[in-house]
């Protein structure tokens, strides 16, 4: 009986973790970064009591789990160098404005 | 003025800080007209007073005890006080130097300018400020998710392998 309850319970944190994962990728789909990793944080102690007997319905859904974790981690990090690259170029416009401002003064 | 408008190469802090300023060549050109001008029906270089391009002003002492000995009147006419040389001058420089006078528009102009900039600089800075704010909370978060998704991942892997490894259960199911 014991074992039958924990193996619902597994199965009912196996179904709420896949639920978040796609939530999680839903918000990296909108590059929502904020809310995919709170979302992932939500995800984390969940994911971390799945223990490594599982039925069959719920290990094909961790199957799922680990490979949209591996897309999630590409896009990631693809959006992670988009931005520092974007970050750079925006900070160099700048500077390159704060040098025209700077002429300007030693101008007048 | 010759300070002011001085150049000697691009950028240099050695250039005068009007080089190229309208203000002061209108300046220059009015008082340099006023001189070697024509006044009461002569001119300054008549009396051996003549305009260098440096804007100072030589005396040929020769031509000029000459003109005060032989035509005094001549002198007394160019520096006549209705319009001769020393009134035109005063009246040019009074206009130049009154506070409505173009050098006080000119320097108003200036401050403006300088206000302008420093707005925008203002503007750019807190601009700047935001905008590093906005980004470094996107970094937090993507590092966040990457590395909460990355522990996520590993611990999967070991229990249940991934792409790489066979993880505990096929390992316990295959022996």
């Amino acid at each position: 009986m014991t074992a039958e309850r924990n193996d619902m319970d597994q199965a009912q944190v196996v179904e709420r973790v896949y639920e978040l994962t796609l939530a999680i990728g839903h918000a990296a789909s909108l590059a929502d970064w904020q809310e995919a990793s709170r979302l992932a944080d939500v995800r984390s102690p969940l994911l971390m009591s799945i223990r490594a007997q599982q039925t069959a319905a719920s290990l094909e859904l961790i199957r799922r789990v680990q490979s949209l974790d591996n897309a999630l981690m590409q896009d990631a990090k693809g959006s992670r160098d988009e931005l520092e690259t974007e970050y750079h170029a925006a900070m160099q416009r700048s500077r390159s404005a704060s040098q025209y401002h700077r002429m300007a003064l030693l101008r007048r | 003025m010759s300070s002011l408008s001085s150049f000697s190469a691009a950028g240099s802090s050695a250039n005068g800080a009007l080089v190229g300023d309208s203000m002061l060549t209108t300046i220059q050109t009015t008082l340099g007209n006023i001189v070697s001008g024509t006044t009461g029906g002569s001119t300054l270089g008549a009396l051996g007073i003549s305009l260098q391009s440096d804007g100072q002003l030589t005396i040929d002492t020769t031509t000029l005890t000459n003109a005060v000995t032989n035509d005094p009147a001549q002198v007394a006419s160019v520096f006549n006080g209705t319009n001769g040389i020393a009134e035109q001058l005063n009246t040019s420089i009074n206009a130049f130097t009154g506070t409505d006078g173009v050098i006080a528009d000119r320097s108003t102009e200036l401050s403006d300018d300088i206000t302008s900039v420093q707005t925008q600089q203002t503007a750019l800075a807190a601009y700047t400020a935001q905008l590093t704010s906005q980004y470094n909370n996107e970094f937090t978060a993507l590092n966040n998710l990457m590395a909460t998704t990355n522990e996520n991942s590993q611990y999967l892997t070991q229990l249940f392998g991934g792409a790489d490894s066979a993880g505990a259960m096929a390992t316990a199911s295959s022996e």
